[in-house]
């Protein structure tokens, strides 16, 4: 491989409010080469991309692209130095067209129509769009990356897999030498990632750098070259794929070795004969068919498929969220249709979703309030309907949580937004837990958590049912399902397709079940 | 000596400094009380009349309509909805009163139940349709002002309705200790908005479904019921207005409590109320009242034409919701 560097970071330091947030941080990325950079929430990562993008300036240190100092003022001066990015949560209109995306704030004017230049100047902007050249232009780009879709199709109409997809093509029409993807693969099904991962590929032999942020050991060490690991701030170590392996990367970001991050000390897994939740032939048409299963009281049932085949879905019916055609639920020896949510958890049902921002949490809520929405009743001053909240017990109860759950906040009152990914998570969990159900359902409980809040949330799982809490976890990360469930089911194309014990289970097996 | 002299300097200008900091960041905090002090010792400087109990007697009883309005509103507004439709329900409900007492000769406190219901009925069909059709509140209380008025209109022919009712009388003109009774109203009315809001369970329900629906709705929060409830509480608190501003009048008028609405939104986010939801206190509403009960009454001391008065109104709004943005930034 030519070893040309494309982008070299020399001892960034950078501080917020006397925080340090990074401390002499070097990094250094090839041409061609496909780099992961990992760490925990709050490593660093982000605040060291966000120099680069040009939406932080750092304290100290040097920027170098292509072995020129360059000082990246802002986002624009960023693109102009080749600089793309792909962001977790997509910065996409729906209500616009692929080209329209694309080319936003740079349209092709009736003007320069000949050139091939774009036009971006203000003076321009009541011209005509060149509607043809920019789906000519924009079809250009969308073959790059592999995508078949028409230039003209509505963002709202494509697959979180093909948005990611338009996103990068995007970043390649501003002619990005170097492309920062963040989390890419946190909302795509496997065949997405697969895809995604051959035009990875397929971009670094055109030379094409990108640094590939990610939770996700197995991806890291199926697409990357090399491996950064930052931790508080710091630069722990950058090596190639070859010369290390999972647990030691995990280790570094750790600190600590990896071994105990699922705590297998279950009493007995089948211990119960009393059965929580029994469904049976549940139907509803186009999403899943004849769904039957029962989960045990104490017991961690894991059910696992793709993105799409239906699992989110069955527990959006548990819970009352989605209607189902036919079939029988039956929870605590009793026929159960729950019509809404609210019914739901009355009779001690919780959902902790895959999507906390929208269906989890209150962000313009302190942490206190997020926990305490689920367990208001029992915080009423004597009369019932009028009577007011007691504070004091808000507070005690709270706290307790706070420091049973181990969630990172200064005080109670703090706004969740201040939160990082993995304590904002445990808050979701905390409502639940703190209002005391029976049943929990979970919607991949650790998505964009980083390892340490994992383990935390892991060993909160276990221990809900080693107290007679019974688990219904839907994951897609097969290590998390194996790691923690006492049972799995698979699904695909809204089907069972197999039910075991984790123990004389493998990942690959368990994958040939699910596609 | 000149050393010394410089730092003796450098000192004074950090403690102004740090003088002038505390005093801007006690401004933030307080603004839309600050706001309202900073008015007051205006009038009070320019008017020998406007610091007396009477004249405040005579702002509170002239806020009270528009301040029960605005207890609603700051409802409605906190979950993240708006209700165009309460200036409408104002005129219907005194129409409603003066055609039942006066035309009809119906008993007074029955034509009043009639009147409030009528109220709480408007609000759920609004938030009815709102809720169950996926329409923008915006729009079904829009739609619903001019219907409404129209009803105003029809159901009076177009003229005032006429109140006999001595009852009425005393509520709307009457004082009991030299408080204004609709004052008295108002005040009630605002201790209970304040205990519901921002001490019950109900104004944490109402401040979830206004931040977020989904997360509200995955809590077990029962979000249809509690819009429900907002919009039929902002529909019978316009109605009690309405029967206030009748008995004020001693006439249900068709053409009363126009633009009302607009003074309530005012009032309520002057108050510091987000209308992206989740985000309200009656606390502040009531200020936001104040100062819009007090510009009105100190502009009409000062005989200030009614057209400069809209102006000065106009810009006195938009300068403390500066001060509201600027503080969250």
């Amino acid at each position: 491989m030519i070893t040309k560097n494309a982008l070299e970071l020399i001892n960034i330091s950078k501080s917020f409010n006397n925080n340090e947030v990074l401390n002499n941080v070097e990094f250094s990325l090839k041409e061609g080469e496909i780099h992961a950079l990992v760490g925990h929430n709050g490593a660093g990562k982000s605040t060291l991309m966000k120099i680069l993008l040009g939406v932080h300036s750092s304290d100290t240190g040097k920027v170098k692209i292509n072995n020129l100092e360059v000082n990246i003022s802002n986002p624009e001066h960023a693109q102009e130095c080749g600089v793309g990015a792909v962001h977790q949560e997509l910065n996409l209109f729906p209500e616009l067209t692929i080209a329209e995306n694309m080319f936003l704030g740079r349209e092709f004017t009736s003007k320069s129509k000949e050139k091939s230049s774009v036009s971006s100047s203000f003076k321009d902007i009541f011209k005509t769009v060149d509607k043809t050249k920019t789906n000519s232009e924009c079809k250009k780009n969308l073959d790059r990356v592999g995508l078949k879709v028409s230039p003209k199709e509505l963002v709202k109409n494509l697959s979180m897999g093909h948005r990611q997809l338009v996103e990068i093509a995007k970043g390649l029409s501003e002619k990005a030498k170097i492309l920062v993807l963040d989390e890419p693969t946190s909302s795509l099904s496997v065949q997405e990632t697969d895809t995604l991962f051959e035009i990875m590929n397929h971009l670094s032999t055109e030379g094409v750098s990108i640094i590939f942020i990610s939770h996700r050991m197995e991806e890291i060490f199926r697409i990357c070259d090399k491996i950064t690991v930052l931790r508080n701030g710091r630069l722990i170590d950058s090596v190639s794929v070859e010369n290390t392996n999972r647990n030691e990367v995990i280790e570094m970001m750790m600190g600590e070795p990896p071994e105990n991050m699922y705590l297998k000390d279950k009493k007995n897994t089948l211990a119960s004969d009393t059965t929580t939740l029994k469904v049976d032939n549940l139907n509803l048409k186009g999403v899943y068919k004849n769904i039957n299963f029962e989960v045990k009281k104490g017991e961690i049932l894991g059910i696992t498929g793709l993105v799409g085949a239906g699992r989110t879905e069955i527990l959006e019916t548990i819970f009352g969220l989605r209607k189902f055609d036919d079939g029988t639920i039956n929870y605590l020896n009793d026929n159960f249709n729950p019509k809404d949510p609210n019914k739901a958890v009355i009779n001690g049902i919780g959902f902790v979703t895959e999507d906390r921002k929208d269906q989890g949490l209150f962000l313009q809520m302190d942490v206190q309030k997020n926990i305490s929405i689920t367990f208001l009743n029992d915080l009423q001053t004597k009369l019932k309907v009028i009577g007011g909240i007691n504070k004091e017990k808000e507070k005690k109860i709270i706290n307790d949580n706070i420091k049973k759950l181990n969630i990172h906040t200064t005080n109670p009152n703090q706004l969740v937004t201040e939160l990082s990914g993995g304590n904002q998570q445990k808050i979701v969990i905390a409502k639940w837990l703190a209002k005391g159900v029976n049943l929990l359902l979970l919607d991949e409980p650790t998505r964009g958590v980083d390892v340490s809040a994992k383990a935390e949330i892991y060993k909160l799982i276990e221990d809900f049912s080693n107290e007679g809490g019974t688990v219904l976890m839907v994951s897609s990360e097969l290590d998390e399902v194996l790691g923690v469930a006492d049972r799995i089911i698979t699904i695909k194309k809204g089907q069972i397709t197999g039910e075991f014990i984790p123990g004389n289970l493998t990942e690959n097996k368990l994958m040939e079940l699910i596609i | 000596m000149s050393f010394s002299n410089r730092v003796g300097t450098d000192e004074a200008k950090k403690q102004n400094g740090m003088s002038f900091k505390t005093f801007t960041s006690f401004l933030l905090k307080f603004d839309t009380i600050f706001a309202l002090i900073v008015i007051c010792l205006i009038l009070t400087l320019s008017s020998d009349y406007f610091l007396t109990f009477g004249n405040f007697s005579n702002i509170l009883q002239q806020v009270s309509v528009i301040g029960i309005i605005a207890i609603g509103m700051t409802f409605v507004i906190s979950t993240a909805e708006i209700d165009l439709s309460v200036g409408s329900v104002v005129a219907l409900s005194g129409a409603i009163v003066g055609v039942l007492s006066s035309t009809l000769g119906l008993n007074i406190f029955l034509s009043i139940i009639i009147a409030l219901i009528t109220g709480v009925i408007v609000g759920l069909l609004i938030g009815t349709f709102s809720v169950k059709f996926v329409i923008p509140s915006f729009i079904v209380t829009l739609a619903s002002m001019m219907t409404i008025r129209g009803i105003a209109f029809l159901v009076t022919g177009g003229y005032p309705a006429p109140i006999e009712s001595e009852f009425l009388q005393v509520i709307g003109q009457g004082k009991t200790f030299g408080i204004a009774n609709s004052a008295i109203i108002f005040i009630v009315i605002a201790l209970l908005g304040y205990h519901f809001l921002q001490r019950s369970r109900f104004g944490r329900y109402v401040l979830a479904v206004g931040g977020n629906k989904e997360s509200a709705e995955v809590s077990g929060i029962p979000v249809t019921k509690i819009r429900l409830i907002v919009f039929s509480l902002s529909g019978l608190l316009a109605s009690l207005s309405g029967i206030l501003l009748a008995g004020q009048f001693g006439a249900g008028s068709p053409n009363a409590g126009d633009m009302y609405e607009l003074d309530a939104i005012a009032a309520v986010v002057l108050g510091g109320a987000n209308l992206y939801g989740g985000k309200g206190r009656v606390t502040g509403t009531i200020i936001g009242v104040l100062i819009i009960g007090v510009i009105d009454n100190g502009l009409n001391l000062l005989n200030v034409s009614s057209y400069y008065q809209m102006v000065v109104k106009g810009l006195v709004i938009l300068m403390a919701l500066g001060m509201n943005r600027f503080k969250q930034s």
